[in-house]
Protein backbone atom coordinates (compact mmCIF):
# COMPACT_ATOMS: atom_id res chain seq x y z
CA UNK A 1 0.00 0.00 0.00
CA UNK A 2 2.75 2.40 1.06
CA UNK A 3 4.78 1.41 -1.97
CA UNK A 4 1.80 1.98 -4.29
CA UNK A 5 1.22 5.41 -2.87
CA UNK A 6 4.85 6.48 -3.23
CA UNK A 7 5.01 5.04 -6.68
CA UNK A 8 1.85 6.81 -7.90
CA UNK A 9 2.79 10.10 -6.31
CA UNK A 10 6.31 10.11 -7.66
CA UNK A 11 5.26 9.16 -11.17
CA UNK A 12 2.50 11.81 -11.26
CA UNK A 13 4.87 14.56 -10.16
CA UNK A 14 7.52 13.60 -12.66
CA UNK A 15 5.06 13.46 -15.55
CA UNK A 16 3.48 16.79 -14.66
CA UNK A 17 6.93 18.38 -14.46
CA UNK A 18 7.87 16.90 -17.82
CA UNK A 19 4.72 18.10 -19.57
CA UNK A 20 5.06 21.58 -18.10
CA UNK A 21 8.67 21.74 -19.26
CA UNK A 22 7.82 20.65 -22.77
CA UNK A 23 4.87 23.06 -23.02
CA UNK A 24 6.92 26.03 -21.85
CA UNK A 25 9.75 25.08 -24.25
CA UNK A 26 7.29 24.89 -27.12
CA UNK A 27 5.83 28.34 -26.37
CA UNK A 28 9.30 29.88 -26.05
CA UNK A 29 10.49 28.36 -29.34
CA UNK A 30 7.35 29.61 -31.14
CA UNK A 31 7.95 33.14 -29.89
CA UNK A 32 11.61 33.09 -30.84
CA UNK A 33 11.02 31.75 -34.39
CA UNK A 34 8.32 34.37 -35.02
CA UNK A 35 10.78 37.11 -34.11
CA UNK A 36 13.56 35.60 -36.25
CA UNK A 37 11.34 35.19 -39.28
CA UNK A 38 9.93 38.73 -38.95
CA UNK A 39 13.21 40.51 -38.43
CA UNK A 40 15.83 38.72 -40.52
CA UNK A 41 14.28 36.51 -43.19
CA UNK A 42 11.08 38.21 -44.40
CA UNK A 43 12.77 41.62 -44.83
CA UNK A 44 15.10 40.22 -47.57
CA UNK A 45 12.33 39.63 -50.09
CA UNK A 46 11.40 42.35 -52.70
CA UNK A 47 7.62 42.18 -52.89
CA UNK A 48 5.17 41.95 -50.11
CA UNK A 49 3.39 38.97 -51.78
CA UNK A 50 6.59 37.00 -52.14
CA UNK A 51 7.52 37.91 -48.68
CA UNK A 52 4.19 36.72 -47.29
CA UNK A 53 4.33 33.46 -49.23
CA UNK A 54 7.90 32.76 -48.23
CA UNK A 55 7.15 33.74 -44.71
CA UNK A 56 4.23 31.30 -44.42
CA UNK A 57 6.21 28.43 -45.96
CA UNK A 58 9.16 29.07 -43.75
CA UNK A 59 6.88 29.43 -40.76
CA UNK A 60 5.25 26.03 -41.47
CA UNK A 61 8.60 24.30 -41.93
CA UNK A 62 9.94 25.72 -38.72
CA UNK A 63 6.67 24.77 -36.92
CA UNK A 64 6.95 21.22 -38.27
CA UNK A 65 10.58 20.90 -37.20
CA UNK A 66 9.79 22.29 -33.78
CA UNK A 67 6.75 20.04 -33.35
CA UNK A 68 8.69 16.96 -34.43
CA UNK A 69 11.50 17.94 -32.07
CA UNK A 70 9.12 18.48 -29.20
CA UNK A 71 7.39 15.12 -29.81
CA UNK A 72 10.78 13.40 -29.98
CA UNK A 73 11.92 15.17 -26.80
CA UNK A 74 8.62 14.24 -25.15
CA UNK A 75 8.97 10.55 -26.11
CA UNK A 76 12.60 10.36 -25.03
CA UNK A 77 11.83 12.21 -21.79
CA UNK A 78 8.90 9.90 -21.06
CA UNK A 79 11.14 6.89 -21.62
CA UNK A 80 13.86 8.35 -19.38
CA UNK A 81 11.23 9.18 -16.75
CA UNK A 82 9.80 5.65 -16.69
CA UNK A 83 13.26 4.08 -16.54
CA UNK A 84 14.51 6.44 -13.84
CA UNK A 85 11.34 6.08 -11.77
CA UNK A 86 11.62 2.31 -11.98
CA UNK A 87 15.28 2.39 -11.00
CA UNK A 88 14.54 4.84 -8.20
CA UNK A 89 11.77 2.64 -6.81
CA UNK A 90 13.74 -0.61 -6.99
CA UNK A 91 15.10 -0.41 -3.39
CA UNK A 92 11.57 0.31 -2.19
CA UNK A 93 10.29 -2.74 -4.05
CA UNK A 94 12.99 -4.87 -2.38
CA UNK A 95 11.98 -3.47 1.00
CA UNK A 96 8.32 -4.24 0.24
CA UNK A 97 9.19 -7.81 -0.75
CA UNK A 98 11.17 -8.21 2.49
CA UNK A 99 8.25 -6.78 4.47
CA UNK A 100 5.90 -9.30 2.80
CA UNK A 101 8.22 -12.12 3.93
CA UNK A 102 7.89 -11.10 7.60
CA UNK A 103 5.54 -13.46 9.39
CA UNK A 104 5.09 -14.91 12.89
CA UNK A 105 7.30 -17.83 11.76
CA UNK A 106 10.04 -15.48 10.46
CA UNK A 107 9.61 -12.34 12.54
CA UNK A 108 13.26 -11.27 12.63
CA UNK A 109 13.68 -10.44 8.93
CA UNK A 110 14.88 -6.83 8.65
CA UNK A 111 14.04 -4.67 5.63
CA UNK A 112 17.00 -4.01 3.29
CA UNK A 113 17.92 -0.32 3.60
CA UNK A 114 20.69 -0.13 0.97
CA UNK A 115 19.74 2.19 -1.88
CA UNK A 116 16.66 3.61 -0.18
CA UNK A 117 16.16 7.36 -0.78
CA UNK A 118 17.46 9.44 2.12
CA UNK A 119 13.92 10.68 2.86
CA UNK A 120 12.60 7.14 3.33
CA UNK A 121 15.64 5.61 5.09
CA UNK A 122 14.67 6.82 8.66
CA UNK A 123 11.26 5.22 8.16
CA UNK A 124 12.92 1.93 7.16
CA UNK A 125 15.26 2.09 10.14
CA UNK A 126 12.33 2.64 12.50
CA UNK A 127 10.42 -0.27 10.96
CA UNK A 128 13.50 -2.47 11.45
CA UNK A 129 13.69 -1.46 15.11
CA UNK A 130 10.03 -2.37 15.54
CA UNK A 131 10.53 -5.71 13.76
CA UNK A 132 13.45 -6.52 16.03
CA UNK A 133 11.38 -5.70 19.12
CA UNK A 134 8.50 -7.76 17.77
CA UNK A 135 10.80 -10.74 17.15
CA UNK A 136 12.19 -10.50 20.70
CA UNK A 137 8.71 -10.28 22.13
CA UNK A 138 7.47 -13.28 20.10
CA UNK A 139 10.50 -15.30 21.17
CA UNK A 140 9.91 -14.42 24.83
CA UNK A 141 6.25 -15.39 24.58
CA UNK A 142 7.12 -18.64 22.80
CA UNK A 143 9.63 -19.54 25.51
CA UNK A 144 7.14 -18.55 28.21
CA UNK A 145 4.40 -20.73 26.67
CA UNK A 146 6.79 -23.67 26.50
CA UNK A 147 7.84 -23.15 30.13
CA UNK A 148 4.24 -22.80 31.25
CA UNK A 149 3.14 -25.90 29.34
CA UNK A 150 6.02 -27.81 30.90
CA UNK A 151 5.20 -26.64 34.42
CA UNK A 152 1.52 -27.49 34.08
CA UNK A 153 2.19 -30.93 32.59
CA UNK A 154 3.74 -32.30 35.77
CA UNK A 155 0.95 -31.35 38.24
CA UNK A 156 -1.58 -32.46 35.63
CA UNK A 157 0.20 -35.82 35.38
CA UNK A 158 0.12 -36.04 39.18
CA UNK A 159 -3.62 -35.37 39.30
CA UNK A 160 -4.40 -37.92 36.58
CA UNK A 161 -2.17 -40.63 38.04
CA UNK A 162 -3.49 -40.06 41.58
CA UNK A 163 -7.10 -40.15 40.37
CA UNK A 164 -6.64 -43.29 38.26
CA UNK A 165 -4.61 -45.23 40.81
CA UNK A 166 -6.78 -43.96 43.69
CA UNK A 167 -9.92 -45.24 41.93
CA UNK A 168 -8.77 -48.85 42.44
CA UNK A 169 -11.68 -50.56 44.28
CA UNK A 170 -9.21 -52.34 46.56
CA UNK A 171 -8.49 -49.05 48.36
CA UNK A 172 -10.28 -48.44 51.65
CA UNK A 173 -11.73 -45.10 52.74
CA UNK A 174 -8.61 -43.69 54.51
CA UNK A 175 -6.44 -44.57 51.49
CA UNK A 176 -8.95 -42.96 49.18
CA UNK A 177 -8.93 -39.83 51.36
CA UNK A 178 -5.13 -39.67 51.12
CA UNK A 179 -5.34 -39.79 47.33
CA UNK A 180 -7.95 -37.02 47.31
CA UNK A 181 -5.80 -34.85 49.60
CA UNK A 182 -2.85 -35.27 47.26
CA UNK A 183 -4.99 -34.39 44.26
CA UNK A 184 -6.09 -31.22 46.06
CA UNK A 185 -2.46 -30.40 46.85
CA UNK A 186 -1.44 -30.81 43.19
CA UNK A 187 -4.35 -28.60 42.14
CA UNK A 188 -3.19 -25.90 44.60
CA UNK A 189 0.24 -26.03 42.89
CA UNK A 190 -1.37 -25.44 39.50
CA UNK A 191 -3.46 -22.62 40.94
CA UNK A 192 -0.24 -21.03 42.22
CA UNK A 193 1.25 -21.01 38.72
CA UNK A 194 -1.84 -19.44 37.18
CA UNK A 195 -2.39 -16.83 39.91
CA UNK A 196 1.23 -15.72 39.83
CA UNK A 197 1.08 -15.18 36.09
CA UNK A 198 -2.21 -13.31 36.32
CA UNK A 199 -0.92 -11.05 39.10
CA UNK A 200 1.81 -9.69 36.86
CA UNK A 201 -0.29 -9.66 33.67
CA UNK A 202 -3.06 -7.64 35.32
CA UNK A 203 -0.58 -5.28 36.96
CA UNK A 204 0.93 -4.59 33.53
CA UNK A 205 -2.44 -3.62 32.16
CA UNK A 206 -3.69 -1.28 34.84
CA UNK A 207 -2.58 2.26 35.35
CA UNK A 208 -1.14 1.39 38.74
CA UNK A 209 1.02 4.45 39.09
CA UNK A 210 -2.02 6.77 38.84
CA UNK A 211 -3.89 4.91 41.55
CA UNK A 212 -1.41 4.94 44.45
CA UNK A 213 -2.75 5.71 47.89
CA UNK A 214 -1.34 6.17 51.42
CA UNK A 215 -0.61 2.83 53.07
CA UNK A 216 0.54 2.11 56.63
CA UNK A 217 3.14 -0.63 56.28
CA UNK A 218 3.12 -2.29 59.74
CA UNK A 219 -0.58 -3.37 59.78
CA UNK A 220 -0.30 -4.55 56.14
CA UNK A 221 2.67 -6.76 57.07
CA UNK A 222 0.94 -8.14 60.18
CA UNK A 223 -2.25 -8.88 58.21
CA UNK A 224 -0.24 -10.82 55.61
CA UNK A 225 1.54 -12.89 58.31
CA UNK A 226 -1.82 -13.69 59.90
CA UNK A 227 -3.29 -14.79 56.55
CA UNK A 228 -0.28 -17.07 55.98
CA UNK A 229 -0.87 -18.58 59.42
CA UNK A 230 -4.50 -19.32 58.58
CA UNK A 231 -4.18 -20.45 54.95
CA UNK A 232 -0.72 -22.06 54.90
CA UNK A 233 -0.41 -23.19 58.54
CA UNK A 234 2.72 -21.08 58.89
CA UNK A 235 4.01 -20.76 62.45
CA UNK A 236 3.95 -16.97 63.01
CA UNK A 237 6.77 -17.34 65.58
CA UNK A 238 9.13 -18.05 62.65
CA UNK A 239 8.53 -14.59 61.22
CA UNK A 240 9.88 -11.47 62.95
CA UNK A 241 8.69 -8.14 61.57
CA UNK A 242 10.49 -4.93 62.54
CA UNK A 243 8.38 -2.22 60.93
CA UNK A 244 7.88 1.11 62.73
CA UNK A 245 4.27 2.22 63.24
CA UNK A 246 5.06 5.53 61.60
CA UNK A 247 6.06 3.97 58.27
CA UNK A 248 3.59 5.21 55.66
CA UNK A 249 4.09 4.92 51.95
CA UNK A 250 2.33 5.78 48.72
CA UNK A 251 1.44 2.45 47.11
CA UNK A 252 -1.24 0.13 45.72
CA UNK A 253 -2.40 -1.90 48.76
CA UNK A 254 -3.39 -4.96 46.69
CA UNK A 255 -0.11 -5.11 44.80
CA UNK A 256 1.89 -4.42 47.97
CA UNK A 257 0.19 -7.45 49.54
CA UNK A 258 0.95 -9.65 46.49
CA UNK A 259 4.56 -8.47 46.65
CA UNK A 260 4.83 -9.30 50.35
CA UNK A 261 3.08 -12.65 49.88
CA UNK A 262 5.56 -13.71 47.19
CA UNK A 263 8.58 -12.56 49.20
CA UNK A 264 7.43 -14.53 52.24
CA UNK A 265 6.29 -17.58 50.25
CA UNK A 266 9.68 -17.70 48.56
CA UNK A 267 11.42 -17.61 51.96
CA UNK A 268 9.11 -20.29 53.35
CA UNK A 269 9.37 -22.67 50.40
CA UNK A 270 12.98 -22.31 49.35
CA UNK A 271 14.73 -21.32 52.57
CA UNK A 272 15.68 -23.38 55.59
CA UNK A 273 12.34 -25.07 56.50
CA UNK A 274 12.81 -24.37 60.21
CA UNK A 275 14.90 -21.18 60.08
CA UNK A 276 13.68 -17.72 61.06
CA UNK A 277 12.41 -15.16 58.55
CA UNK A 278 13.08 -11.50 59.28
CA UNK A 279 11.18 -8.56 57.82
CA UNK A 280 12.84 -5.15 58.24
CA UNK A 281 11.74 -1.69 57.21
CA UNK A 282 14.76 0.41 56.28
CA UNK A 283 14.94 4.14 55.61
CA UNK A 284 18.05 4.89 53.58
CA UNK A 285 18.54 8.17 51.78
CA UNK A 286 17.49 6.59 48.47
CA UNK A 287 13.97 5.90 49.75
CA UNK A 288 12.21 3.49 52.10
CA UNK A 289 12.99 -0.19 51.65
CA UNK A 290 11.52 -3.53 52.67
CA UNK A 291 13.98 -6.34 53.39
CA UNK A 292 13.13 -10.03 53.87
CA UNK A 293 15.95 -12.20 55.18
CA UNK A 294 16.08 -15.95 55.58
CA UNK A 295 18.58 -18.76 55.73
CA UNK A 296 19.18 -20.32 52.28
CA UNK A 297 21.82 -23.02 52.83
CA UNK A 298 21.42 -24.50 49.33
CA UNK A 299 21.93 -21.20 47.51
CA UNK A 300 25.26 -20.05 46.08
CA UNK A 301 26.28 -16.56 44.85
CA UNK A 302 26.15 -17.90 41.27
CA UNK A 303 22.43 -18.55 41.72
CA UNK A 304 21.54 -14.90 42.49
CA UNK A 305 21.23 -13.68 38.86
CA UNK A 306 18.77 -16.52 38.16
CA UNK A 307 16.41 -15.85 41.06
CA UNK A 308 13.99 -13.74 39.04
CA UNK A 309 13.91 -16.07 36.03
CA UNK A 310 10.58 -17.68 35.40
CA UNK A 311 10.36 -21.30 36.57
CA UNK A 312 14.00 -21.32 37.70
CA UNK A 313 14.76 -23.58 40.64
CA UNK A 314 18.14 -24.42 42.06
CA UNK A 315 19.52 -27.66 40.56
CA UNK A 316 16.82 -27.64 37.88
CA UNK A 317 14.25 -28.76 40.43
CA UNK A 318 14.38 -28.39 44.12
CA UNK A 319 12.69 -31.47 45.48
CA UNK A 320 11.46 -29.81 48.63
CA UNK A 321 10.15 -26.83 46.74
CA UNK A 322 8.55 -29.05 44.11
CA UNK A 323 5.84 -29.94 46.59
CA UNK A 324 4.53 -26.39 46.70
CA UNK A 325 6.69 -23.86 44.82
CA UNK A 326 6.66 -23.40 41.10
CA UNK A 327 9.61 -21.05 40.56
CA UNK A 328 7.54 -17.95 39.93
CA UNK A 329 7.56 -16.07 43.25
CA UNK A 330 10.56 -13.81 42.70
CA UNK A 331 9.68 -13.39 39.03
CA UNK A 332 6.35 -11.95 40.23
CA UNK A 333 8.21 -9.70 42.70
CA UNK A 334 10.45 -8.42 39.90
CA UNK A 335 7.39 -7.76 37.70
CA UNK A 336 5.61 -5.82 40.45
CA UNK A 337 8.78 -3.80 41.14
CA UNK A 338 8.78 -2.77 37.48
CA UNK A 339 5.16 -1.67 37.65
CA UNK A 340 5.61 0.20 40.96
CA UNK A 341 8.97 1.80 40.02
CA UNK A 342 10.84 -0.04 42.78
CA UNK A 343 14.31 -1.59 42.85
CA UNK A 344 15.01 -5.22 43.71
CA UNK A 345 18.30 -6.47 45.13
CA UNK A 346 19.62 -9.83 46.35
CA UNK A 347 22.50 -10.37 48.77
CA UNK A 348 23.88 -13.60 50.13
CA UNK A 349 26.11 -13.22 53.19
CA UNK A 350 28.89 -15.70 54.10
CA UNK A 351 26.47 -17.50 56.47
CA UNK A 352 24.23 -18.21 53.47
CA UNK A 353 21.52 -15.81 54.59
CA UNK A 354 19.62 -14.41 51.65
CA UNK A 355 18.41 -10.80 51.80
CA UNK A 356 15.80 -9.72 49.30
CA UNK A 357 15.47 -5.92 49.39
CA UNK A 358 12.78 -3.91 47.66
CA UNK A 359 13.63 -0.21 47.75
CA UNK A 360 12.35 3.07 46.35
CA UNK A 361 9.01 3.28 48.21
CA UNK A 362 7.77 6.83 48.37
CA UNK A 363 7.20 7.81 52.01
CA UNK A 364 4.12 9.85 52.85
CA UNK B 1 9.01 -57.92 37.55
CA UNK B 2 11.07 -55.17 39.05
CA UNK B 3 10.82 -51.51 38.10
CA UNK B 4 12.93 -48.52 39.02
CA UNK B 5 10.92 -45.33 39.00
CA UNK B 6 13.12 -42.22 38.65
CA UNK B 7 10.93 -39.17 39.23
CA UNK B 8 11.46 -36.09 41.40
CA UNK B 9 7.78 -35.33 41.94
CA UNK B 10 6.99 -37.19 45.14
CA UNK B 11 3.23 -37.10 44.51
CA UNK B 12 3.54 -38.59 41.03
CA UNK B 13 6.07 -41.24 42.02
CA UNK B 14 3.95 -42.28 45.02
CA UNK B 15 0.89 -42.70 42.79
CA UNK B 16 2.76 -44.64 40.12
CA UNK B 17 4.54 -46.86 42.65
CA UNK B 18 1.18 -47.67 44.29
CA UNK B 19 -0.37 -48.42 40.92
CA UNK B 20 2.40 -50.79 39.79
CA UNK B 21 2.69 -52.47 43.19
CA UNK B 22 -1.03 -53.15 42.99
CA UNK B 23 -0.28 -55.05 39.77
CA UNK B 24 2.35 -57.19 41.48
CA UNK B 25 5.45 -55.27 40.40
CA UNK B 26 8.31 -54.61 42.76
CA UNK B 27 8.99 -50.88 42.54
CA UNK B 28 11.98 -48.89 43.73
CA UNK B 29 11.90 -45.11 43.65
CA UNK B 30 14.79 -42.69 43.12
CA UNK B 31 14.11 -38.95 43.49
CA UNK B 32 17.21 -37.77 41.61
CA UNK B 33 19.71 -38.95 39.03
CA UNK B 34 22.47 -39.77 41.51
CA UNK B 35 20.17 -42.00 43.59
CA UNK B 36 19.03 -43.69 40.37
CA UNK B 37 22.61 -44.58 39.41
CA UNK B 38 23.18 -45.98 42.90
CA UNK B 39 20.03 -48.17 42.64
CA UNK B 40 21.17 -49.38 39.20
CA UNK B 41 24.61 -50.23 40.56
CA UNK B 42 23.19 -52.42 43.31
CA UNK B 43 20.05 -53.98 41.81
CA UNK B 44 18.95 -55.50 38.52
CA UNK B 45 15.76 -54.10 37.01
CA UNK B 46 13.51 -55.30 34.24
CA UNK B 47 12.46 -51.76 33.40
CA UNK B 48 13.33 -48.18 34.23
CA UNK B 49 10.72 -45.39 34.14
CA UNK B 50 12.81 -42.25 33.80
CA UNK B 51 12.02 -38.54 34.08
CA UNK B 52 14.46 -36.28 32.22
CA UNK B 53 14.60 -33.15 34.37
CA UNK B 54 16.15 -34.45 37.56
CA UNK B 55 18.23 -32.83 40.28
CA UNK B 56 21.92 -33.79 40.67
CA UNK B 57 22.30 -35.90 37.52
CA UNK B 58 19.96 -35.45 34.54
CA UNK B 59 17.81 -38.25 33.16
CA UNK B 60 19.75 -38.24 29.89
CA UNK B 61 22.99 -38.73 31.83
CA UNK B 62 21.45 -41.67 33.70
CA UNK B 63 20.41 -43.15 30.36
CA UNK B 64 23.87 -42.62 28.87
CA UNK B 65 25.54 -44.32 31.86
CA UNK B 66 23.10 -47.24 31.75
CA UNK B 67 23.67 -47.87 28.06
CA UNK B 68 27.46 -47.44 28.37
CA UNK B 69 27.37 -50.30 30.88
CA UNK B 70 25.39 -52.37 28.32
CA UNK B 71 22.64 -53.07 30.85
CA UNK B 72 19.70 -54.84 29.17
CA UNK B 73 17.13 -52.98 31.31
CA UNK B 74 14.35 -51.48 29.17
CA UNK B 75 13.90 -47.73 29.56
CA UNK B 76 10.66 -45.79 29.25
CA UNK B 77 11.14 -42.03 29.40
CA UNK B 78 8.31 -40.18 31.10
CA UNK B 79 8.76 -36.46 30.57
CA UNK B 80 7.01 -33.10 30.34
CA UNK B 81 9.44 -32.07 27.58
CA UNK B 82 7.32 -32.09 24.47
CA UNK B 83 9.77 -31.07 21.74
CA UNK B 84 10.57 -33.55 19.00
CA UNK B 85 14.30 -33.06 19.55
CA UNK B 86 13.90 -34.16 23.21
CA UNK B 87 12.29 -37.41 22.08
CA UNK B 88 14.85 -37.96 19.36
CA UNK B 89 17.73 -37.37 21.77
CA UNK B 90 16.34 -39.77 24.37
CA UNK B 91 15.57 -42.49 21.81
CA UNK B 92 18.98 -42.09 20.20
CA UNK B 93 20.64 -42.45 23.59
CA UNK B 94 18.97 -45.82 24.04
CA UNK B 95 15.50 -45.19 25.46
CA UNK B 96 12.98 -47.83 24.32
CA UNK B 97 9.90 -45.63 24.60
CA UNK B 98 8.90 -42.02 25.34
CA UNK B 99 5.64 -41.00 26.99
CA UNK B 100 4.66 -37.37 27.44
CA UNK B 101 3.16 -36.00 30.66
CA UNK B 102 0.27 -35.89 31.41
CA UNK B 103 -0.56 -39.47 30.50
CA UNK B 104 -3.15 -42.12 31.08
CA UNK B 105 -2.01 -44.65 33.68
CA UNK B 106 -3.52 -47.53 31.71
CA UNK B 107 -1.48 -46.46 28.66
CA UNK B 108 1.69 -46.30 30.75
CA UNK B 109 0.95 -49.77 32.10
CA UNK B 110 0.32 -51.13 28.59
CA UNK B 111 3.60 -49.67 27.33
CA UNK B 112 5.49 -51.12 30.31
CA UNK B 113 4.02 -54.56 29.63
CA UNK B 114 4.83 -54.30 25.92
CA UNK B 115 8.44 -53.41 26.72
CA UNK B 116 8.71 -56.33 29.12
CA UNK B 117 7.34 -58.70 26.48
CA UNK B 118 9.92 -57.37 24.04
CA UNK B 119 12.68 -57.80 26.59
CA UNK B 120 11.85 -61.50 26.97
CA UNK B 121 11.23 -62.02 23.25
CA UNK B 122 7.55 -62.87 23.66
CA UNK B 123 5.20 -62.40 20.75
CA UNK B 124 2.02 -62.91 22.74
CA UNK B 125 0.76 -61.71 26.09
CA UNK B 126 -0.13 -65.31 27.02
CA UNK B 127 2.30 -67.60 28.91
CA UNK B 128 1.20 -71.24 29.14
CA UNK B 129 2.25 -74.39 30.95
CA UNK B 130 -0.12 -77.28 30.37
CA UNK B 131 -3.57 -76.17 31.54
CA UNK B 132 -2.15 -73.09 33.22
CA UNK B 133 -2.33 -69.79 31.30
CA UNK B 134 -1.06 -66.37 32.35
CA UNK B 135 -2.41 -63.28 30.61
CA UNK B 136 0.41 -60.80 31.20
CA UNK B 137 -1.71 -57.88 29.99
CA UNK B 138 -4.66 -58.54 32.25
CA UNK B 139 -2.32 -59.88 34.97
CA UNK B 140 -4.60 -62.89 35.42
CA UNK B 141 -3.74 -66.59 35.83
CA UNK B 142 -6.28 -69.20 34.79
CA UNK B 143 -6.61 -72.97 34.78
CA UNK B 144 -8.53 -74.35 31.80
CA UNK B 145 -10.13 -70.91 31.42
CA UNK B 146 -11.13 -70.55 35.08
CA UNK B 147 -9.38 -67.57 36.78
CA UNK B 148 -7.21 -68.34 39.79
CA UNK B 149 -7.54 -66.03 42.83
CA UNK B 150 -3.85 -65.10 43.14
CA UNK B 151 -2.43 -62.19 45.10
CA UNK B 152 -0.18 -59.74 43.19
CA UNK B 153 2.96 -61.33 44.71
CA UNK B 154 1.81 -64.89 43.88
CA UNK B 155 1.05 -63.82 40.34
CA UNK B 156 4.44 -62.08 40.02
CA UNK B 157 6.28 -65.16 41.28
CA UNK B 158 4.44 -67.44 38.89
CA UNK B 159 5.05 -65.04 35.99
CA UNK B 160 8.79 -64.90 36.77
CA UNK B 161 9.09 -68.71 36.84
CA UNK B 162 7.03 -69.13 33.65
CA UNK B 163 9.00 -66.41 31.82
CA UNK B 164 12.21 -68.25 32.59
CA UNK B 165 10.88 -71.75 32.19
CA UNK B 166 13.42 -74.41 33.10
CA UNK B 167 15.65 -71.99 34.99
CA UNK B 168 16.00 -72.42 38.76
CA UNK B 169 15.73 -69.41 41.05
CA UNK B 170 17.07 -69.38 44.59
CA UNK B 171 14.98 -67.86 47.34
CA UNK B 172 17.28 -64.81 47.39
CA UNK B 173 17.08 -64.36 43.61
CA UNK B 174 13.28 -64.45 43.68
CA UNK B 175 13.22 -62.03 46.60
CA UNK B 176 15.46 -59.64 44.66
CA UNK B 177 13.08 -59.78 41.69
CA UNK B 178 9.81 -59.54 43.58
CA UNK B 179 10.51 -57.09 46.39
CA UNK B 180 11.57 -53.45 46.51
CA UNK B 181 15.20 -52.70 47.22
CA UNK B 182 14.27 -50.99 50.46
CA UNK B 183 11.94 -53.77 51.63
CA UNK B 184 12.51 -54.80 55.22
CA UNK B 185 11.06 -58.30 54.74
CA UNK B 186 13.30 -61.38 54.88
CA UNK B 187 13.76 -63.59 51.82
CA UNK B 188 12.00 -66.32 53.80
CA UNK B 189 8.79 -64.63 52.70
CA UNK B 190 9.38 -66.35 49.34
CA UNK B 191 8.80 -69.74 50.97
CA UNK B 192 5.45 -68.51 52.27
CA UNK B 193 4.43 -67.14 48.85
CA UNK B 194 5.47 -70.39 47.10
CA UNK B 195 3.56 -72.42 49.66
CA UNK B 196 0.30 -70.46 49.29
CA UNK B 197 0.69 -70.44 45.51
CA UNK B 198 1.15 -74.22 45.40
CA UNK B 199 -1.98 -74.68 47.51
CA UNK B 200 -4.01 -72.60 45.06
CA UNK B 201 -2.58 -74.45 42.07
CA UNK B 202 -3.28 -77.81 43.74
CA UNK B 203 -6.89 -76.81 44.33
CA UNK B 204 -7.18 -75.83 40.68
CA UNK B 205 -5.94 -79.25 39.59
CA UNK B 206 -2.41 -78.12 38.71
CA UNK B 207 -0.31 -79.99 41.30
CA UNK B 208 3.17 -80.14 39.78
CA UNK B 209 3.66 -76.74 38.21
CA UNK B 210 6.39 -75.50 40.59
CA UNK B 211 9.25 -77.87 41.29
CA UNK B 212 11.76 -77.55 44.17
CA UNK B 213 15.33 -78.49 43.33
CA UNK B 214 17.27 -78.93 46.51
CA UNK B 215 20.25 -76.56 46.57
CA UNK B 216 19.11 -74.77 43.39
CA UNK B 217 15.73 -73.31 44.28
CA UNK B 218 12.40 -73.25 42.43
CA UNK B 219 11.55 -73.69 38.78
CA UNK B 220 8.75 -74.48 36.35
CA UNK B 221 10.01 -77.49 34.37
Amino acid sequence: MFHDWVSRSLRRRLLVSLLLGVGLSLAAFQLITDQIVDRYIVSSFATAADAAEQRDRLQHEIDFILLAGVVTVLAVSALITVVSVRRGLKPLESATAAARAVSPEHPARALPLAGLPAEIRPLGERINELLEGLADSLERERRFSADLAHELRTPLAEIRALAEVGADPRHDAPELRRYLEQIASAAVGMQGVIESLLAVARADRTAVRDALEPLQVAPAVQARIERLRVTNSVDPARITARVPAGAWIQSDPRLFDVLLLNLLTNALQHGDPHGPIEIDWLSPASGAALRVRNSAPQLSPQDLPHLTERFWRRAARDRQAAAAGVGLGLWVVAGLCRVLDLSLRFDLDPDRRLSVSVSGFRSV
Amino acid sequence: MKLLLVEDSTRLSAALAAGFRGEGFAVDHAGDGRAALEFLRVHEYDLLILDLMLPQVSGLEVLRTLRAAQTPTRVLVLSARDQIEDRVTALNLGADDYLLKPFDFSELKARVLALLRRRYGELSSKLTCGDLTLDTNARVASSRGAPLPLTPKEYALLETLLRHRGRSFTRAALFERLYDGLSEASDRVIEVVVSTLRNKLDKAGLPAVIETRRGFGYRVP
